[in-house]
């Protein structure tokens, strides 16, 4: 488990204020923020490139901050991986446990597995300056987890890659992870991604932790408007709240709990419903008419003016026409409020 | 804050690094310093210890009874050689530095559009030209001095100048100037080419698909984006030229001895007649016996070398040096 | 032409392109000068005399010897020089260049001051070497200019590589000596050549030091920069040139192979 308590701390122009995290065993935790809110610094105080000013970093109960990088047993896989050039690919994934001086045995034993596992042995004496994108990243992650450590930091994994290999490969890092049951840090930018493979998301910005949970949790009931665009929820609004009711520009809506006061009104697009004019009424339907249908490769994404401009996404069981009046329903359960940026 | 940090205070048990990491940590970080600090101290003692050189010894008293007459005499017995007394170091200060702020900016006139013109066109045999251009800082300075001498006086250049009737060697304009340039252009051609490098064509290709003409594409985006590299090139092409000293000792020679006749009026104006290179002096004065005299001009140089070092190194010009 | 030429700044590549044309056949003029002068027939004599050759053998091994010493002081210093941070690094380092960027005649009136004292005097008398007017003192005068080049060079080939490659190898547990011996050395294999090669060059070439501070002594101090300036002083022209031909071409040699092994001009 680590635990990392009241850390500040800062480099350049980027810096971290009071985080406070706490990463379960075999947990894969993903790290989201735009660029330059503090994600790439946090794991270096973690591998221990730099030293934080103030809080500490506990692994299982200890406080790992004045440990040197080579004795936390902390690995990690830097953005393009930083793969040895001077060592073939077994030499790459074998190197930690030289460094640790284990056995010659154990140590041919150990990287045959993992070279295995990862389906990379024909490439074993291969040099990593001539390998592909993907199969660089299996040799880091190999190198990463050959050595046991307790924790695997990632940064930006999967941005080398293209679009497609993308997708396979955050499936392979997901199977990685439940079959070594390794610790995960992973660090990414793009929510797509990191719902992809996480257990729990940690979003950060401008060096604050702005909310942790599972990927329902955060995208169910963002913290604030920061977390509900970063999250890619469309239906953005400034709204009042009045008890369970919501005023949104002169449109009122009914909700399932009772808030107060001026805020922001967040509804994921894929809650909304579309039904045809004359079939459906009763609570948060309104009426309107499609502005724009864009088909999308799972799902048809239409605006809908019900005097606000909805974002729908629905799958496309029956196809609506730009122009076509609809009725729209707004499930009162993923009504979000939120604060104000 | 501070409660809370309390509050968590028993739980959080600090692990201590473990003896082996800590002093592997402290042996290397020994072992680097202790090189480094190794050359600075050699340097260090190098340019300070020879300070005592600079006081009047009674030998040297004794040997100069014999050699030295009158006025000469007393003036060399005072601290460093008295140099500032002396007329001919103001001279060869004034000389040294006209010549290689002259050369400085011809090096740079030349050579600014040279390195972009080796840097973004395409010039047959560039791999020839450069190891050519690089090989230059890695001649002996006495073959470098040699080349100008032969090519100058014994080659085509002896009808041009029979012709123009005045001598490229063995004279100060244009002759210093020439000798102080070969090395000093070489050098700065590697730093700016270097900084033309590193700015993206890309900029100017842009610039131009907006309409601008290649020459403002230049002068108005690669120039601003090179201007702190190409400093640094011009203080490297001074400190070269302030360093030079072969190529002017084999092509020049000393002026010091010559009669007053030999200097144009000119360079009677400027009070650069009957001068000497400064590192030229030095070793004239050394070779003579005025060792105090030498050691002065010397650390006059090392305070020029040092400070334009030091201003290199606070621009930033990473790794040009020769 | 004409207006076009002008309006559309088309002079501009023309007048760069013209300069460098006009530098660079200046150059070589300068460069081949010494054959046009000496001829092929004397070039062919000059060459097959031993005193050329012994001279010749001299420089590399002296150079060798070094460029040796250099290296090992460079490497690990350069080192340093490029990870370490500490404060008045600007001072610290200007202070290391120092040896490289003043006049060479400099370094050589003040080695001429520092044989005498504290641990050259010790040398000489507990070894009974004398470092001076023999071939200690030419390698003094060498290893003095290389040196800090040496490690000038280095921290620019350690500064090539990303400091990220030490973090990882340091978070799998490797000690920094295994990380430097391991990753960073290997790593660095070809720059250390590549500047190997130019300190070589750049020893074989120092002249101005030993005139100042060593002095001529045939067929023992005489390396080949120096001995140009003697037998120019004796006005031997053809042994000038002849000599001067071969310097050109351990330069013009030892630069290709640098630049064959993939060392850059940046490095300067």
């Amino acid at each position: 488990m680590i635990e990392i308590q009241n850390l500040s701390g800062s480099l350049g122009e980027f810096c971290l204020r009071n985080i406070d995290l706490t990463v379960q065993d075999g947990e894969y935790m993903v790290l989201l923020g735009p660029t330059g809110a503090g994600k790439t610094v946090l794991i270096e105080y973690m591998v221990g490139m730099y030293r934080q000013r103030e809080g500490v970093i506990l692994v299982d109960g200890e406080d790992i901050t004045p440990l040197y990088t080579e004795e936390r047993n902390i690995a990690y896989v830097p953005q393009d991986y930083a793969l040895f050039p001077n060592l073939s690919v077994a030499g790459n994934i074998a190197y930690g446990l030289e460094a640790k001086r284990h056995p010659k045995k154990e140590i041919t034993r150990i990287t045959e597995e993992i070279l295995d596992a990862l389906g990379i042995g024909h490439l074993r004496h291969r040099m990593p300056l001539n390998l592909s994108g993907g199969e660089k990243q299996r040799v880091a992650l190999g190198r990463a987890l050959a050595t046991r450590p307790k924790v695997v930091l990632l940064d930006e994994p999967l941005s080398a890659l293209d679009e497609n290999l993308r997708a396979q490969m955050s499936r392979e890092l997901r199977d990685l992870q439940q079959s070594s049951k390794a610790t995960f840090v992973h660090v990414c930018h793009n929510f797509e991604e990191a719902s992809a493979v996480a257990d729990r998301i940690a979003i950060m910005n401008n060096g604050f932790l702005v909310q942790v949970g599972t990927l329902e949790e955060v995208k169910a009931q963002p913290k604030n408007e920061f977390v509900a665009r970063f999250l890619k929820t469309q239906n953005i609004f400034p709204a009042v709240a009045d008890g369970t009711k919501v005023l949104v520009n002169g449109i009122q809506l009914e909700k399932k709990s009772s808030t107060r006061g001026d805020m922001v009104m967040a509804i994921r697009p894929e809650k909304l419903r579309i039904h045809p004019d004359n079939e459906a009424g009763g609570l948060n339907a309104f009426r309107g008419t499609i502005v724009e249908a864009i088909p999308r490769p799972h799902f048809i994404e239409y605006t809908v003016d019900v005097g606000l401009k909805l974002t729908v996404f629905q799958i496309a069981e029956r196809e609506y026409r730009v122009g076509d009046a609809v009725t729209v329903q707004v499930p009162a359960e993923h009504i979000a409020l939120v604060e104000k940026v | 804050m501070s409660g809370e940090e309390c509050s968590r205070g028993p739980s959080a048990k600090a692990a201590s690094p473990g003896k082996k990491a800590a002093s592997d940590r402290l042996l290397f970080k020994t072992f680097f310093y202790s090189f480094a600090g190794f050359l600075f101290l050699f340097s260090a003692y190098l340019f300070l210890s020879n300070f005592d050189q600079l006081l009047v010894t009674e030998a040297a008293v004794k040997t100069r009874e014999l050699t030295t007459w009158g006025e000469d005499r007393e003036i060399l017995n005072l601290f460093a050689g008295g140099f500032w007394k002396d007329p001919y170091f103001w001279k060869s200060l004034n000389l040294t530095l006209m010549i290689t702020i002259l050369t400085t900016i011809l090096a740079s006139l030349v050579g600014i559009p040279t390195a972009y013109a080796l840097s973004r066109y395409r010039i047959p045999g560039k791999t020839v030209i450069e190891v050519l251009f690089s090989s230059m800082l890695v001649i002996p300075a006495s073959s470098v001095g040699l080349c100008l001498i032969v090519m100058f006086n014994y080659g085509p250049f002896w009808h041009l100048q029979e012709k123009l009737g005045f001598r490229f060697a063995h004279s100060i304009f244009p002759g210093m100037i020439i000798a102080s340039f070969v090395l000093s252009f070489a050098l700065g051609l590697s730093a700016w080419k270097a900084t033309f490098d590193s700015v993206n064509p890309r900029f100017e290709q842009v610039a131009r698909s907006l309409g601008s003409s290649r020459w403002r594409a230049f002068r108005t985006v690669t120039l601003p984006m090179a201007k702190s590299g190409l400093a640094a090139g011009i203080i490297l092409a001074w400190t070269r030229a302030m360093a030079e000293f072969g190529a002017v000792l084999f092509f020049c020679g000393t002026f010091r001895e010559l009669p007053p006749a030999r200097f144009s009026n000119l360079e009677r104006a400027l009070h650069i007649d009957q001068a000497d290179w400064l590192s030229v002096a030095i070793w004239a004065q050394v070779e003579y016996g005025n060792v105090e005299y030498g050691f002065a001009l010397a650390y006059i140089l090392v305070l020029i070398g040092g400070i334009s070092v030091y201003a290199m190194h606070r621009i930033g010009a990473k790794g040009y040096i020769w | 032409m004409g207006n076009g030429f002008l309006a559309r700044g088309r002079w501009w590549p023309a007048v760069t392109i013209s300069i460098a044309l006009a530098a660079i056949s200046f150059y070589l003029l300068l460069v081949l000068s010494n054959w046009f002068y000496l001829g092929l027939a004397d070039t062919v004599y000059f060459f097959s005399q031993p005193r050329m050759w012994q001279r010749f053998w001299l420089t590399v091994w002296t150079s060798t010897i070094s460029m040796s010493l250099s290296l090992v002081i460079g490497i690990p210093a350069g080192y340093a020089l490029s990870r370490f941070s500490f404060p008045c690094r600007n001072l610290f380092a200007s202070i290391v260049d120092l040896p490289i960027v003043v006049s060479p005649a400099v370094i050589g009136a003040f080695l001429f001051g520092i044989t005498t004292r504290f641990p050259f005097d010790l040398i000489s008398e507990h070894y009974n070497i004398y470092i001076g007017r023999n071939v200690y003192g030419v390698l003094l005068v060498q290893f003095t200019v290389t040196c800090a080049f040496c490690a000038r060079l280095m921290k620019a080939s350690f500064d090539m590589i990303p400091p990220k490659f030490e973090l990882v190898s340091r978070s799998l547990g490797a000690s920094n000596f295994r990380t430097f011996f391991k990753v960073v050395l290997p790593m660095a294999k070809n720059g250390i050549l590549a500047s190997m090669i130019v300190v070589w060059a750049r020893a074989a070439a120092e002249w101005e030091g030993l005139m100042l501070f060593v002095g001529a002594s045939e067929g023992e101090t005489d390396i080949m920069p120096f001995a140009i300036y003697l037998d120019w002083n004796g006005g031997m022209m053809g042994w000038v040139t002849s000599m001067t031909i071969v310097c050109i071409l351990m330069a013009v040699t030892a630069m290709a192979a640098m630049r064959l092994i993939g060392g850059k001009s940046s490095v300067w």
